[in-house]
């Protein structure tokens, strides 16, 4: 046995981990191996520093009364927490979760037996809960909004329950918001519902038009539905149409009543509604209109009117605010007046607080949240999947690489908040991408080194797949060339949820602490203007760098192309000549004022990409994120781009894999295989569909292509139809070329036994002329079950992305299949990124398929 | 219970550890309650979840056979809690409106070690060095060396392999002792690369 020094046996040995008979075997080992010796050495000095390390870090103890709590033994299931509503991160959902389960109730009653009287089943709990006014109890809309209300949700005398109410609109409300953006049955069904109910007048609540406080009456479900019929003879309340409102909500309960259908309308997103008609007759249409603008005003008042989610939001918010209670399941229904757009999510969370409707809720739920999704303005572009091409016809197979990840950390944010991705932002390459492999270093002068691997095809067994592994040069932490970085920094309106702006800042906070002395900073911010917040600033003054970066906050519209230019001119002013020289750009992509043609913005990015600057995007954000135009710029600007959606990713991109992110290697890399029409029939590049060249720009210098930075690995994935067998979808035999026959051997070939030939085509990051090299690959006919680890992973990584994007080219891959791969190849999981995937997959494999679009 | 000895797996050496349970459970508790809460926390993100966290993981404690865990209680603790602390996790990450999430990235997100390590620049150069790690890695090293798991017991807490868990700590330690040979060889180094 030889041992090397790298082997995870002599960790598990100084540990003292090992069975007693394999200690022996490396106890004899270590006697004439001074190598491991050393390391052993070495392993229990890192392991002691630690144990001494973190030992000191503080236990913090329990509270007395939580410990309290535990030595009483006869009341084991008494854990003391605080009420959920009181806790500080609860305080806003919390009302909005209660309304939302009120008003739920009384949707799924509505929903439940349309046809039938209702019976006296719901049941809403005593709740009181201190909160900002859902509605202004006095008649005049000047009344100041801050005052604190009461809501008690109690029984109400049946006197009382004839007055039409806000409040009760309010619910109503709930019932439309849940169903926001659908345009399922089930909404339909519940709009008219939920109409003739308004029509009859029936919700009620009791309102003191005096005192400072409101009780609302809100009797439980039963209550409510009786009332629907003792209300059948009730007026009908007349109001005049109110404008749009944007400061306090008008008192007056019929007034509101107008108001609060108005507001929710336009949240409905785009669904018809079936014969709505309001009280005093004004149509939907006009309805829309107002709503729209009342979240509009709300909206830019607040920032972000409704994005609370809680009764009367946003500040400003007005009856734009109770929208955020009416698209609100349980934790928060986000509606964003933006761009004139009214985006709405709803979240699956259904705060649920009554047992005798258990069943009923769950089938509610299930109609309310998978098919509610978003009416956002996200924009992915949709594209269709590389097709088999015949040799014969196509020899030559061109693309540039991509080292990019963000289709990846996007479709783990869709899967996280439990939906699909749309399958144009699938990127098969981009995922594959994610994923570091072990490909060795490359030896000699090369920047990269090329490791090819061919096995059988998992999802077809006729076919083969063909692994081509592009490993960069790593370069040591502390061998990093000076770096001049520009963070150009998106603070307009829209990047103030906590994901974006504040993520971005935690990040590069962290990128700032890793920079040496060599390196410098400079901050360019820009919303509806541009300007220089931290001129370059070396990185010995650390602290003046972090101060800046905690100082930044978020407002206003987005000119994105003024900030481009101003951090290109500061890259350029202080340009270092062999270091590294970058821009990054951290935005959710949304560029709305200035230059906001995606055309322009690109040419502008190419056109700066020649002074040698380089561009990474950091993308951000969910319902508006422009992931098109941010991955067009990283591919025109000679850059890479990420999306971050936790601290982990941005943690991994920018501090684990720093170097690769920051210092590119080669520039302009191009990769053309050519197939040997002996013995393949057809192939198909898995991925790259927005990376193809035309295989003459294989060597055409000027044409731009992708990066590849320090270590990063580059994969691509081929699937090879062997020639000889068929091909689908097949197309019919040429009538005026000979096609080579099946059997026989194609004419006028070399006879060579390999399968292909990769060339690959690279800059030097500062040169102008490309070199080439060139691999022959033979393929051995192993088989899949033969392959290494790495190979098996990417194909089941590839086989996840062809799911999702439900390819024609498939085959018999299944979540299963899938899983089934990734476990086989997990062991050497450095990072826990598989097993990350893993979880993914099993996630995606539980929810329902939906089509959505 | 002044007398009570602990071996490293989270044993309890008494004369009979089912004298009495309340008695076993409050041993328990002193032995486990700041290494737990230390851990939810690394995890939640928030002291105070963490220790509802660990609260909840104690009161599932009074329910357990004190003779069914013997000799594997450390690894029950750390498994029941990490598996509780996930949960809030997710729940609250699902409940959180989002406003509320900034807050906290704000005031209270102390523990996350990343954050706590970079903030507190005076901390040593190991945790310094620990931070930069995946943490898959921060969290097997923590269980090792924090808190004196064993790798079968690392496994158990963490639903991986064996094989897996010696991977994780080797590549960590080989990172860490990479660094600190770097800086016993130049000190400065270590300082311009942290």
């Amino acid at each position: 046995m030889k041992l090397n020094p790298d082997d995870p046996r002599l960790t598990a040995y100084a540990l003292g981990e090992l069975e007693p008979g394999e200690c022996a075997a490396i106890e004899a080992e270590l006697q004439n191996n001074a190598e491991c010796r050393q390391a052993i050495e070495e392993i229990r000095r890192a392991a002691n520093a630690l144990s001494t390390e973190l030992a000191a870090e503080p236990c913090p103890a329990l509270r007395p009364e939580q410990r309290q709590k535990i030595s009483e033994p006869t009341q084991p299931a008494n854990v003391v927490k605080p009420t959920f509503w009181q806790r500080p991160w609860m305080a806003t959902a919390g009302i909005a979760a209660l309304a939302a389960s009120v008003m739920l109730i009384i949707g799924a009653q509505l929903w439940l037996a349309p046809n039938k009287k209702p019976q006296e089943t719901a049941v809403a709990k005593l709740t009181t809960l201190t909160t900002q006014p859902v509605v202004s109890p006095v008649p005049q809309p000047t009344v100041a909004p801050s005052d604190e209300s009461k809501i008690q949700v109690v029984s109400a005398p049946p006197a009382e329950r004839n007055q039409p109410g806000a409040v009760a609109m309010a619910a109503t409300n709930v019932v439309f918001g849940s169903f926001d953006g659908s345009t399922n049955a089930p909404t339909v069904v519940l709009a008219e519902h939920a109409d003739a109910l308004l029509k009859k007048g029936t919700v009620n609540l009791a309102n003191n038009a005096t005192a400072p406080t409101t009780r609302f009456e809100l009797s439980d479900a039963l209550h409510t539905s009786h009332s629907m019929d003792d209300a059948a003879a009730a007026p009908t309340p007349k109001v005049a149409p109110t404008p749009a409102l944007s400061k306090a909500v008008p008192a007056q309960n019929s007034a509101d009543y107008k108001n609060a259908s108005a507001s929710w309308q336009p949240s409905a997103g785009n669904y018809q509604q079936p014969g709505f008609v309001f009280s005093d007759g004004s149509s939907a249409k006009r309805a829309d209109k107002t709503a729209v603008d009342n979240l509009n005003q709300a909206g830019r008042g607040a920032g972000f009117g409704g994005r609370r989610g809680g009764v009367g939001g946003g500040g400003g918010g007005g009856f734009s605010g109770n929208l955020g209670i009416a698209g609100g399941g349980g934790r928060v229904g986000r509606q964003y007046a933006y761009q004139d757009v009214v985006v709405t999510e709803t979240r699956r969370t259904v705060v649920y607080d009554g047992d005798p409707y258990r069943d009923n809720f769950t089938k509610w739920r299930y109609y309310v949240s998978p098919p509610t999704f978003p009416v956002d303005t996200a924009n992915y572009e949709p594209y269709a999947d590389n097709e088999f091409l015949p040799v014969m016809h196509h020899p030559l197979s061109t693309f540039s690489v991509d080292v990019d990840s963000a289709s990846y950390a996007n479709i783990r944010r869709f899967l996280n908040s439990n939906r699909l991705p749309p399958p144009e932002a699938v990127r098969i390459e981009e995922m594959v991408n994610y994923f570091t492999y072990h490909y060795p270093q490359p030896k000699g002068e090369d920047p990269f080194a090329a490791n090819i691997e061919v096995a059988g095809c998992p999802w077809d067994a006729d076919h083969r797949l063909v692994r081509i592994g592009i490993k960069g040069r790593e370069i040591p932490r502390e061998k990093r060339p000076p770096s001049n970085l520009v963070f150009l920094i998106d603070v307009s309106g829209s990047m103030q949820p906590a994901e974006r702006l504040p993520l971005i800042k935690q990040a590069l906070r962290q990128l700032v602490k890793q920079m040496g002395e060599g390196d410098r900073v400079a901050i360019v911010v820009y919303a509806s203007e541009a300007g220089v917040k931290l001129a370059s600033t070396p990185c010995t003054e650390k602290e003046k760098i972090l101060e800046v970066i905690d100082s930044l906050t978020a407002g206003g519209s987005t000119n994105g192309g003024e900030g481009i230019q101003e951090a290109y001119r500061v890259a350029r002013e202080n340009f270092i000549k062999g270091g590294v020289n970058r821009v990054i750009l951290c935005t959710d992509g949304d560029f709305n004022v200035g230059v906001t043609d995606q055309g322009q913005l690109v040419g502008m990015i190419q056109d700066k990409a020649k002074d040698g600057v380089f561009l990474t995007t950091l993308g951000v954000g969910t319902d508006n994120y422009k992931d098109a135009l941010m991955q067009k710029l990283a591919d025109r600007g000679n850059g890479n781009y990420y999306y971050l959606d936790t601290l982990e990713e941005a943690q991994k991109v920018l501090i684990s894999q720093m170097n690769a992110t920051l210092v590119p290697i080669a520039k302009d890399v191009k990769v053309q295989i050519e197939f040997n029409p002996e013995k393949v029939g057809a192939y198909r590049l898995i991925g790259y569909e927005k990376r193809a060249l035309r295989n003459e720009d294989f060597n055409n210098d000027a044409k731009d292509a992708g990066e590849i930075g320090a270590g990063h690995t580059v994969t691509a994935l081929y699937e090879i139809v062997p020639v000889g067998r068929e091909v689908h979808p097949s197309v019919d035999e040429l009538k005026y070329q000979a096609t080579a026959k099946p059997d026989s051997p194609a004419p006028k070939t070399t006879g060579s036994k390999e399968l292909l030939t990769l060339k690959l085509r690279y800059k030097h990051p500062e040169g102008d002329k490309s070199r080439l090299v060139e691999f022959p690959v033979t393929d051995n006919g192993a088989s899949f079950n033969r392959a290494s680890g790495d190979f098996k992973f990417a194909a089941a990584v590839a086989s996840f992305g062809m799911i999702l994007r439900n390819s024609p080219h498939k085959g018999n891959a299944n979540y299963g299949s899938v899983l089934e791969l990734a476990q086989e190849s997990k062991e050497a999981d450095e990072s826990g990124y598989r097993s990350e995937f893993i979880t993914l997959v099993k996630k995606a494999q539980n929810l329902p398929n939906y089509q959505y679009r | 219970m002044e007398s009570e000895v602990w071996t490293d797996a989270g044993r309890l050496v008494v004369d009979d550890i089912n004298s009495n349970k309340t008695d076993w459970v409050q041993a328990a508790l002193r032995r486990y309650e700041g290494p737990l809460t230390r851990y939810a926390a690394q995890i939640t993100g928030d002291l105070d979840r963490a220790r509802d966290v660990v609260q909840d993981t104690f009161v599932k404690l009074c329910a357990e056979e004190p003779a069914r865990l013997d000799g594997r209680l450390a690894e029950w603790l750390f498994t029941v809690c990490r598996n509780r602390a996930l949960d809030v996790l997710r729940k609250e990450k699902r409940m959180l409106p989002l406003e509320n999430i900034e807050l906290e990235a704000h005031e209270s997100r102390e523990p996350s070690p990343a954050a706590a390590a970079e903030l507190n620049e005076s901390a040593g150069q190991v945790s310094r060095l620990l931070a930069t790690l995946p943490p898959n890695q921060r969290e097997v090293v923590r269980l090792k060396f924090q808190n004196g798991l064993s790798y079968r017991e690392i496994s158990h807490v963490t639903n991986l392999t064996v094989t897996n868990v010696g991977f994780l700590l080797h590549t960590a330690i080989k990172t860490i002792r990479k660094e600190l040979n770097r800086e016993s060889k130049s000190p400065n180094i270590l300082r311009n690369v942290l």
